[in-house]
């Protein structure tokens, strides 16, 4: 099998247009019928700062960083040393760069790379309003093998809005990026196209979409990195749906506006960053006391205190966990990836309101802001739905927090006849006054730990993938770890090394018996991105694996390599 | 859905349950008060939202009869917005205590003033924390000597309504709880005016402050009419000992009512990803 496979870096200081030339090679090659995964990096400055973009592209879909970038363009140097961690060069990688004012860093020159000068200051002066990175875009996708027909469509859709001038200038100058270093033999050559529908999607955008699915109503939100794409794609869509964004004061007020509009019968959410989640702690308690249905969405960054806030961690785990005061049980909930993004945040929604309880969902950084072409995200119904209050007996008085047999308890909304009662973080009666009594605390403490512990979550808990042969190890995964573990095991696979992947959706309640079942009688191997080893802990602490699973964890910000993987797994099996 | 009828009678807005307050407290001529407003209003019942966060004064939901939510310290506000965003169908009451409202949920209050929307807030002053002792509130004399502050705080009174004013609400007033006639009418047209309605209630705390006892012979009656001049109302407002009642400001603002169509559908947002 030939490796259908190439991976593209770009770099330059702030205003080059490093970020626009991704994404019109993201564009292009979704126009070309391949798939593709987009990462950008960016300095410390808000905006002008230097910025690059990591490509990977393949045949078939693709969500993981390349362990070495393939083919790197330097718009400039400028600040090229931040990104020497994300930017993974090497003596395979061929690096090209504009030789006309700039000099090759000096921690390039020993690398042993292919090095190509250009210069696009001379070719610049040849076609008048053109961009640097407008050459840079034709001579990468020359160097690929990448049809200059899906170019000029890409380039047609990003630069709709500038007007027919910009793009014939910006299409004159891709031409003769184009035929400078034209080759014979491309790496796109012997791709297939895809004929599948496919989608352009952020996995912040992918949770906007499946929150706009599972019907929410109100978002409200206080902007932080990096989450706060969501709610703005949220901004534009809700309104023309029935529903509002709520632009609050600080992430005390967003949480507390949600579990108002939520009370008030409307499906509601938020987003937010480790920072923000920490401000909304004491609110999220009064949602699983009150049990009203909220969605929390952390987009997870490198912590603690403010932290890394552009870069990815799964660190936020034990606070999703275990940050409320007193015994609050609820749901936590991981996508694994960017389609499944959509869809988990689907089903989050669903669960919050059809268990009346708050639902976090971890996200992370790096899955949040990247952007992928992946198949189109079929339509999915999950039968999630809150249980209404219906006024059946003229007799009986309402009873908000009534003991049933799967102990949610039918909800009034505002405006219903007769169903008035009071929603309390006190602990309560099942009508809902205040009770102070051993008796009752008892009573409401079952009810909020067996609706969520009794559920069947059916196939939704986990994504279990089995190797080709029987295998006697199985790694334990979570969230956006899970592309870049299935990639290694699947090389592992060919290379004759069999292990089965767990990959957990639900984090809480933690599918204990699930998970013991799967792993029984194999090797356990838990792959994650912290430093303590957070995930790890959890599933020993709760008895799902045994201490003597192995450990790989790293903290952020730099996600974990092939290699490193692979290399985890054989060892442990040696 | 068939709606309750309204019998009129303030009895028909109060629950069978009995307060935590202490005897002779000034919130039980509040909780009185409002019901007869809602009852003068005639809004049934499950027409009304009213929330609160903690204290003495937030306990008040369990006590009238419509859908309420006793929430968390100094968050109401925040909550009654949510709802009321998505929900404006509905007349939502914010109450609660000094300490919720100008301490802990000091930056809410702010930005409810500034947002203006629809809702009426009403808060219970008695400038002492009551539920946790008899600490010092931000409405509390900086000389008012407590086993907190045993030589007083020291720190300058909060203006409640100057803050209201300079925030953006849209109607400020003040009243008393031991003036039933004068506050039902305040509590009236506060929730007759399109806006932020803020009422501040003199209530005091016969248990931690009884000399506030006085208030039945110190507070008086403003004999003006509401201005919607806000540099006339600032000078009321300062000029003021804090012991005048009525109505300092009202003035017809913007208010904050997110607005919504269904013009789209998700067909067309997923479009848009498509290749």
């Amino acid at each position: 099998m030939s490796k259908k496979t190439l991976s593209i870096s770009i770099s330059g200081s702030g205003g080059s247009g490093t970020v626009t030339a991704g994404l019109v090679l993201l564009k292009s090659m979704a126009i070309a019928g391949f798939y593709g995964y987009l990462s950008r990096f960016s300095g410390p400055q808000i905006r002008g700062g230097e910025s690059s973009v990591l490509l990977h592209f393949s045949d078939s879909p693709i969500e993981i960083f390349p362990d070495v970038s393939e083919i790197h363009f330097a718009l400039d140097w400028h600040g090229f040393e931040r990104f020497a961690d994300e930017i993974p060069l090497g003596q395979e990688s061929c690096i090209l760069y504009d030789s006309t004012k700039n000099k090759l860093p000096e921690m390039l020159e020993k690398l042993g790379a292919e090095i190509v000068e250009v210069n696009i200051h001379e070719m610049s002066q040849k076609s008048k309003g053109s961009r640097p990175n407008a050459f840079a875009i034709g001579i990468i996708a020359s160097k690929m093998g990448l049809s200059l027909e899906a170019v000029s469509q890409a380039l047609h859709q990003i630069l709709d809005k500038k007007g027919v001038e910009t793009f014939t200038q910006t299409l004159d100058a891709v031409k003769v990026g184009y035929t400078l270093l034209k080759e014979e033999n491309t790496p796109l050559a012997s791709w297939k196209p895809s004929t599948q529908k496919r989608w352009n999607i952020s996995g912040n955008e992918a949770c906007g979409l499946g929150a706009l699915r599972a019907g929410i109503q109100l978002a409200s939100a206080y902007p932080i990195t990096p989450a706060s794409d969501i709610v703005e794609y949220l901004a534009s869509r809700l309104e023309k749906t029935g529903g509002t964004v709520l632009i609050a004061e600080d992430e005390l007020a967003a949480m507390n506006m949600i579990i108002g509009g939520s009370f008030g019968g409307k499906a509601s959410m938020t987003a937010t960053s480790g920072a923000g989640f920490s401000l909304m702690v004491e609110a999220m308690g009064l949602a699983v006391a009150s049990e009203i249905p909220v969605v929390v969405v952390n987009v997870m960054r490198g912590g603690p205190s403010t932290g890394i806030p552009t870069k990815s961690e799964q660190t936020d785990l034990n606070q999703a966990l275990f940050a409320m005061h007193g015994e609050a049980p609820h749901i936590v909930v991981a996508p694994l990836h960017i389609a499944d993004t959509v869809l988990c945040t689907q089903w989050a929604v669903g669960l919050a309101e059809a268990l009346q309880t708050l639902v976090v969902l971890l996200s992370d950084q790096r899955l949040g802001q990247s952007r992928a072409i992946i198949d189109a995200v079929p339509a999915k119904t999950y039968g999630l739905k809150r249980k209404l209050w219906e006024d059946t007996h003229p007799l009986q008085a309402y009873e908000r927090y009534a003991i049933t047999k799967d102990n949610v308890s039918a909800m009034a909304i505002p405006g219903m006849p007769r169903g008035q009662y009071t929603a309390d973080g006190l602990e309560h009666t099942i009508t809902g006054k205040p009770s102070s009594m051993a008796s009752d605390h008892h009573q409401q403490l079952k009810k909020r730990e067996e609706k969520i512990k009794h559920f069947d979550y059916e196939d939704n808990w986990a994504e279990v993938l089995k190797s080709s042969q029987q295998a006697n190890a199985i790694v334990l995964t979570w969230g956006s770890t899970f592309t870049h573990v299935k990639q290694a095991v699947s090389e592992l696979d060919l290379e004759g090394v069999f292990v089965d992947i767990l990959a957990l959706r639900l984090l809480m309640p933690l599918p204990v018996d699930a998970i013991a079942k799967v792993c029984q009688d194999k090797k356990v191997l838990v792959i994650e991105q912290s430093y303590s080893g957070q995930f790890y802990h959890y599933c020993v602490g709760q008895g799902a694996i045994d201490a003597s699973a192995l450990l790989l964890a790293k903290p952020g910000p730099l996600i974990l390599k092939n290699r490193e993987i692979k290399a985890f797994i054989t060892e442990s099996l040696s | 859905m068939r709606k309750s009828v309204n019998n009129l009678k303030a009895k028909a807005y109060l629950t069978d349950t009995h307060p935590v307050w202490c005897p002779g407290c000034g919130h039980f001529l509040i909780l009185h008060t409002l019901a007869k407003a809602l009852a003068w209003l005639k809004i049934p019942n499950e027409d009304i939202a009213l929330i609160s966060g903690i204290g003495c004064s937030s306990r008040i939901p369990a006590y009238v009869d419509v859908y309420g939510f006793h929430s968390i310290h100094g968050r109401a506000l925040p909550l009654a917005q949510g709802l009321k965003a998505v929900r404006p169908d509905l007349h939502v009451i914010v109450a609660g205590g000094d300490g919720d409202g100008y301490s802990i949920g000091g930056n809410h209050f702010l930005h409810a003033c500034r947002r203006n929307m629809d809702i009426t807030y009403i808060v219970m002053d008695n400038e002492v924390y009551g539920m946790t002792k008899g600490q010092p509130s931000p409405t509390s004399k900086p000389d008012w000597e407590s086993k907190l502050a045993p030589h007083g705080t020291g720190i300058a009174t909060f203006n409640p309504l100057g803050i209201a004013l300079a925030s953006g609400a849209s109607f400020i007033a003040r009243g008393f709880s031991g003036d039933q006639e004068n506050l039902t009418k305040l509590i009236v047209d506060a929730m007759e005016h399109k806006g932020f309605s803020f009422i501040e209630i003199k209530s005091p705390c016969i248990t931690f402050r009884p000399e506030e006892k006085e208030w039945s012979k110190t507070i008086r009656r403003m004999n003006t009419l509401p201005t919607d001049d806000p540099i006339e109302a600032v000078k009321t407002i300062h000029a003021s000992d804090g012991l005048d009642t009525g109505i300092f400001y009202q003035a017809e603002l913007p208010v904050y009512q997110p607005e919504f169509t269904e013009e789209k559908t998700l067909f067309d947002f997923e479009k848009e990803f498509e290749v």
